[in-house]
């Protein structure tokens, strides 16, 4: 959903930032070597040879945003001439109108992988020339998209209200063991439909194609207990006021947290985890260098550098992010955890989110 | 009786609404609207197939009935309490007139989010100053936030300057002396109220009435931030339909068959103006 996606990330380590920016210098300064600059010279054209251009970029806004431009936009500005304006991306219908009339604002936008891949060819231009050769293949799921920002929806409790600590974050739907209120996103998109199906004893291998009538069915028995939040902040207020004693929301919000409310702990196991993509939007009037764009952001240096900035996931094992101690426990590709993560079937997603959406919409509405 | 207006050259100045209206408004709600009949989403193809699958589900149904329901207690409740409030805005002295118009309408100028983030931080149960007050009395705490309770209190809050600024407007004309004739012809005060004072102002209650209910039954900030979502009312429909699925098709139907329940609901009201300007009528 695009409007808790947003709220989410605005609303982002606000407290974090402050922590980060010291980690953030530092790491910048290790990580900023002068090979990996002239290589990219290399790779996007050489220095001004896309002057003049402006390239608009449609994110979720707020401090994602902002660390997308210090760690996506200025350096390829710096190595192509090419200049950024940002904006936020409302939705598809205002992609859809874009496109259809012919007059596209937005040149690269942000969206989860699935629904890029379903407009992929229509709403968006094929990725063409574009090498995603250090992206690990697994995360390329369409011809439209680079693979951005992993982040892993974890459990997050408050320890003083269980005798006995949940151990997986499908434990969320372990009412009998865990009683208590629990938060988590008005999403269908969250991983709440894996997470419930794995509560009642399906394996994480044989999830897909969900069981939408018994995953519905799950969370409509236990609605009494859960409190759909509108936003992902709404979800940290209430675990870090009191007012539920677990809920799910994605490691960035988890840090968000925790550093509220250092009483709280995180559960990783089996934590849904999902990702964006950027695509260029059809009909943009500087496509090329878009996708010269997209390809400096597909490469092992870019990902990293976001990373060290706020612990989304990678998608290259050809890199390693100089980190915090605190980032680290919030960075799904963390060895100690990167192997137990469950990730979303983004061509289920890419074909059913229509009916997926239907199903969430009549068990939660109703 | 009031006199009809005659076009002239001062209808000219008209103008500039009627264009920008046109452009800002007309155009697109028409636009949407004639999507509900051209644009269509596999498994739907052409016909009337948006609106069966508005009905075909009843989980639209439901909540369609709910919107219209809300929309019409929210007005009453707006009603019950912005009469007296319209009343004695009437009766009071200047100073304490404007003192109520200000505490009408200064909320107004905050943002409907943040006051909904003020009503969470009233009810919400750990650190909500309500269940605070609740607890010190002895009662206990409640789950207040997530009920219809917090989402009736929320929309009444927003829709009650809708209710009371078009009343005032009304009850400031009607001539006080009446009820002072009335009651001098032998009626008592209930009577003269009711007989006399209330029809007369009439118009100005479903005035009122009408714009409190059409801007709850819009309502989607206040129900997704102080409901559960067992409180969704048929505009979050329509924004998970276009713009989480992109398809305009289902949202133009969705909007229509709203705006045409909420016309037919407003026609019902409008004999109940005509009683209204009978009775004014009568007074002259």
């Amino acid at each position: 959903m695009h409007a808790t996606r947003r709220t989410g990330h605005r609303k982002n380590a606000i407290i974090a930032s402050c922590g980060l920016l010291l980690a953030v210098t530092t790491a910048a300064c290790s990580s900023g070597s002068d090979e990996s600059s002239e290589s990219l010279a290399a790779a996007t054209g050489g220095k001004g040879s896309l002057d003049g251009k402006t390239i608009t970029f449609a994110g979720f806004g707020g401090d994602l945003q902002k660390y997308q431009t210090s760690a996506w936009e200025e350096p390829f500005t710096t190595t192509t001439g090419a200049t950024f304006a940002n904006a936020e991306n409302s939705g598809i219908a205002a992609i859809r109108t874009q496109v259809k009339t012919g007059n596209v604002k937005w040149d690269v936008v942000e969206d989860y992988a699935f629904n890029i891949a379903q407009d992929c060819g229509t709403l968006y231009e094929p990725l063409k020339g574009v090498a995603l050769d250090e992206i690990q293949a697994d995360y390329v799921t369409n011809e439209c998209g680079v693979p951005v920002v992993k982040f892993s929806n974890v459990l997050v409790y408050d320890p003083t209200k269980f005798g006995t600590a949940p151990t997986k974050v499908s434990d969320f739907f372990d009412t009998a063991t865990f009683p208590g209120k629990r938060a988590i996103v008005n999403d269908p998109n969250s991983g709440v439909l894996e997470l419930s199906l794995i509560s009642s004893g399906v394996s994480a291998d044989e999830l897909y194609p969900l069981d939408l009538e018994s995953a519905t069915s799950i969370i409509k028995k236990e609605s009494d207990s859960i409190e759909f939040s509108a936003s992902q902040a709404v979800s940290v207020q209430k675990i870090t006021s009191g007012n539920v004693d677990m809920a799910v929301m994605p490691n960035g919000r988890a840090l968000a947290a925790v550093q509220e409310n250092p009483n709280l702990k995180v559960v990783w196991s089996e934590a849904p985890t999902t990702w964006d993509n950027l695509a260029v939007v059809k009909g943009s009037k500087v496509g090329p260098a878009a996708l010269q764009w997209l390809g400096y952001v597909g490469t092992a240096k870019a990902q990293a550098d976001l990373s060290t900035l706020f612990p989304y996931g990678i998608f290259s094992k050809d890199v390693t992010p100089t980190l915090t101690d605190e980032q680290r426990q919030f960075f799904p590709d963390d060895p100690s955890r990167s192997a137990d993560l469950l990730n979303l079937d983004q061509g289920y997603y890419e074909k059913n989110n229509a009916d997926v959406t239907a199903a969430w919409t009549a068990a939660t509405a109703g | 009786m009031m006199q009809r207006l005659k076009p002239d050259g001062w209808s000219a100045l008209i103008l500039p609404f009627l264009i920008l209206g046109s452009i800002l408004f007309l155009y697109p709600a028409v636009y949407e609207l004639t999507q509900a009949f051209t644009s269509f989403t596999l498994p739907r193809t052409g016909g009337l197939d948006n609106f069966s699958w508005f009905f075909s589900s009843s989980v639209n149904r439901t909540v369609l009935i709910r919107t219209i329901s809300v929309a019409l207690g929210v007005a009453s409740i707006c009603m019950v309490l912005g009469y007296p409030y319209a009343y004695t805005m009437v009766r009071a002295r200047p100073a304490v007139r404007s003192l109520m118009v200000a505490v009408l309408v200064l909320p107004s100028l905050v943002g409907l989010v943040e006051r909904n983030f003020a009503w969470i931080v009233i009810l919400q149960r750990q650190g909500g100053a309500l269940n605070g007050l609740l607890d010190q009395l002895g009662l206990g705490r409640s789950d207040l936030l997530g009920s219809s309770t917090a989402v009736f209190l929320g929309l009444s809050n927003a829709a009650f300057p809708f209710m009371v600024l078009p009343l005032y407007a009304v009850l400031r004309g009607v001539d006080l002396r009446v009820i002072g004739v009335a009651c001098s012809l032998g009626a008592p005060p209930w009577r003269a109220f009711l007989r006399v004072y209330l029809p007369l102002t009439i118009p100005g209650v479903i005035a009122g009435f009408t714009l409190a209910f059409v801007f709850s039954l819009g309502g989607i900030i206040t129900p997704l931030m102080l409901g559960s979502t067992q409180q969704t009312l048929v505009a979050q429909l329509i924004d998970i339909q276009v713009r989480e699925l992109g398809d305009f098709g289902t949202g133009g139907a969705a909007a229509l068959i709203l705006f045409g329940a909420t016309a037919l609901i407003l026609g019902l009201l409008l004999p109940l103006s005509r009683v209204g300007r009978t009775n004014r009528g009568v007074r002259e």
